[in-house]
């Protein structure tokens, strides 16, 4: 276990670097806007006395450096500033968000494992031309349908024919189940759909390749049934190159959510950036693109861990 | 903009034993293919020579706001009374060339870094991987947003997400196609003779791995339109008047219930372009991929 303690140690410094890089790159985007970043953020008609609170605030006359530093460690401490437009704690207004678009990217995801694995696992064991032909049409399919045009269909139908779902209208999961899904189940559907594509192609790459492998054609000599080879042999093999897509697709998904959100009217931190973006509402911006950065990297961080319990010869190899 | 086709003069196969067999009808035998191929010049056309057809101004207003379908105006109006026809036709113009554009720049990029990163030795290679990792993994709104933030929503900020977003797979494609070139005994060969590095790319990488770029550059393509579709809907990407298939759909959204086909039909369109992309990046796939062919 030494050794997987070494993997997880490297990963956790590589994680913790792109954080920081990151945390510049957010900083100094927001210190290049045109203009200072105090006319920035106040009225043009601001008092002396308020441009000088601010800039004492942020600590604005001091060098760069350590203004970075003094926005970092605020971030540290769970402090990203206030809303320019609504004067609330910008954590407090993503911590009520999160919610909407964790689940919307929780359910998305799954939606997009429960259709993309079967169909990919069809695709990459049947041997008939009509089969692989149907197969390759579905997939292509899948991998063309912009998720706009599928959520603008989808808020059509539900707002002009009797449907069990609706648009916006979101109640948390735990108080009211129901109607929590009738109004995530379309949004997040709407964001699934790419992720069908992708992780179709990746299985049906992935189970074609094993198909062929000495080890499968040993089972099938050993009188093995499909069922039992796919269990044993197929599904386990190709989890990590599926896992690799899925992880990449789950970080598209925190950021893609906020189309879902926008289409199906939902309050999700997505919704809350756009909305801050175009009120350049810059500390919502730069607290919100952080607080997703810094979710995404921690799921690549658990993936690639995850890689290490799957298939230990890669935290083997990485370790070294 | 220039998408380019199985060229006349085959690309180098990768497998010894092919022989110079490249069909000269573009994917013969491959229906999925040619109508795909179909599908993509008959859009590109649209988009190239639709501003000359005679079906009025994109920004004109012709009097009738979210007039339906019919009526005179082929596929009615949109909410400042500007046909959507030749909005349409603007926005398949505008998609195409911001990710065909933007694609054709990540693919000099991505070749140069991929075949660099396989001829450079393991230190600079795993470091371009790495770079690669860390964009890759990195959310494209989150890029959009910052671009549009500091420079303002508009273009830039569409492309620098697709840019984004391309860049990374084509490092990777053409890495995993140049490593095993490396290894073979005419570049060893060539290397112990003297040749530069630069020659080396050139004269026995680039041949190699065309094929694979080819293919990925109308994956590329497909999946640039899909992310600047999703920026432009969202309003990062491009601007009012112009218009791009995402942005037609974005404003559209909100007359869904009164015109539905405002919304649905950029849409539809938006879908058609990636769906031929998707399929003419398969067809050359499975001429270039020979393991493939097998099993269609």
């Amino acid at each position: 276990m030494g050794q997987f303690a070494r993997f997880a140690g490297v990963r956790l410094l590589i994680a913790f670097v792109t954080l920081a890089v990151i945390s510049v790159a957010v900083f100094a985007a927001m210190r290049s806007v045109p203009g200072s970043y105090a006319d920035v953020m106040l009225p043009t008609n601001a008092r002396p006395e308020a441009r000088a609170a601010l800039i004492d605030k942020y600590g604005l006359d001091d060098p760069l450096p350590a203004q970075y530093l003094k926005w970092a460690g605020n971030a540290l401490t769970g402090d990203l500033g206030d809303s320019l437009t609504s004067g609330d704690s910008v954590v407090s207004e993503l911590g009520s968000r999160a919610a909407v678009t964790v689940e919307l990217a929780l359910l998305g995801g799954l939606l997009a494992l429960l259709v993309g694995v079967p169909l990919g696992l069809v695709g990459g064991i049947s041997r008939s031309r009509r089969a692989t032909g149907f197969v390759r049409v579905g997939n292509s399919v899948l991998l063309s349908l912009p998720d706009i045009l599928v959520g603008a269909l989808l808020v059509w139908v539900i707002s002009t024919y009797e449907v069990p779902f609706t648009v916006g209208g979101w109640e948390p999961l735990f108080s009211d189940p129901y109607a929590n899904l009738q109004a995530a189940l379309p949004a997040a559907l709407t964001i699934s759909v790419l992720g069908m594509g992708f992780v179709m192609t990746t299985t049906r790459g992935a189970v074609a390749q094993i198909a062929s492998e000495p080890y499968v054609q040993a089972a099938i000599a050993r009188g093995e049934t499909r069922g039992q080879i796919v269990r044993r042999h197929v599904l386990r093999n190709s989890s990590v190159p599926v896992l690799t897509v899925f992880a990449v697709y789950l970080g598209y998904l925190l950021g893609g959510a906020v189309i879902a959100e926008v289409l199906f009217s939902l309050d999700g931190i997505g919704r809350y950036v756009i909305d801050a973006t175009g009120h350049r509402d810059y500390p919502v911006v730069q607290g919100a693109v952080l607080v997703a950065a810094a979710a995404f990297v921690l799921i690549s961080m658990l993936v690639d861990l995850l890689y290490g319990v799957l298939d230990p010869r890669i935290g083997a190899r990485s370790a070294k | 903009m220039s998408v380019t086709f199985p060229s006349p003069t085959p690309a180098a196969p990768a497998a010894p034993s092919a022989g110079r067999r490249r069909p000269r009808v573009p994917f013969k035998g491959d229906p999925l293919g040619r109508f795909g191929l179909f599908l993509l010049i008959a859009l590109v056309a649209i988009g190239l020579f639709g501003p000359a057809l005679p079906i009025g101004s994109p920004t004109e207003s012709t009097g009738d706001r979210l007039a339906p379908p019919g009526d005179g105006h082929l596929l009615g109006t949109d909410e400042l009374g500007r046909a959507l026809l030749p909005r349409i036709v603007e926005g398949i113009r505008e998609t195409i060339l911001i990710a065909t554009g933007v694609v054709l720049v990540a693919t000099v990029v991505g070749v140069l870094a991929g075949c660099f990163a396989a001829l450079a030795g393991r230190r600079v290679d795993e470091l371009i991987v790495r770079a690669t990792d860390v964009i890759f993994s990195f959310p494209v709104f989150l890029i959009a947003i910052l671009v549009s933030v500091v420079a303002g929503p508009g273009r830039a900020a569409a492309m620098a997400a697709v840019f984004a977003v391309t860049l990374p797979t084509m490092v990777r494609v053409v890495r995993a196609a140049a490593l095993p070139v490396v290894e073979r005994d005419f570049v060893t060969a060539a290397e112990v003779a003297g040749a530069s590095r630069w020659r080396l790319l050139r004269v026995h990488l680039l041949p190699n791995v065309r094929g694979v770029v080819i293919g990925q550059v109308a994956y590329a393509i497909s999946l640039g339109m899909l992310i600047e579709g999703g920026m432009s809907f969202l309003g990062l990407g491009v601007q009012a008047p112009a218009a791009s298939l995402g942005s037609l759909v974005g404003s559209g959204r909100l007359y869904l219930t009164i015109d539905p086909a405002y919304a649905l039909v950029p849409g539809v369109v938006l879908g058609l372009a990636v769906l031929a992309f998707n399929l003419v990046g398969d067809a050359l796939r499975r001429e270039t991929d020979p393991t493939l062919e097998r099993e269609a």
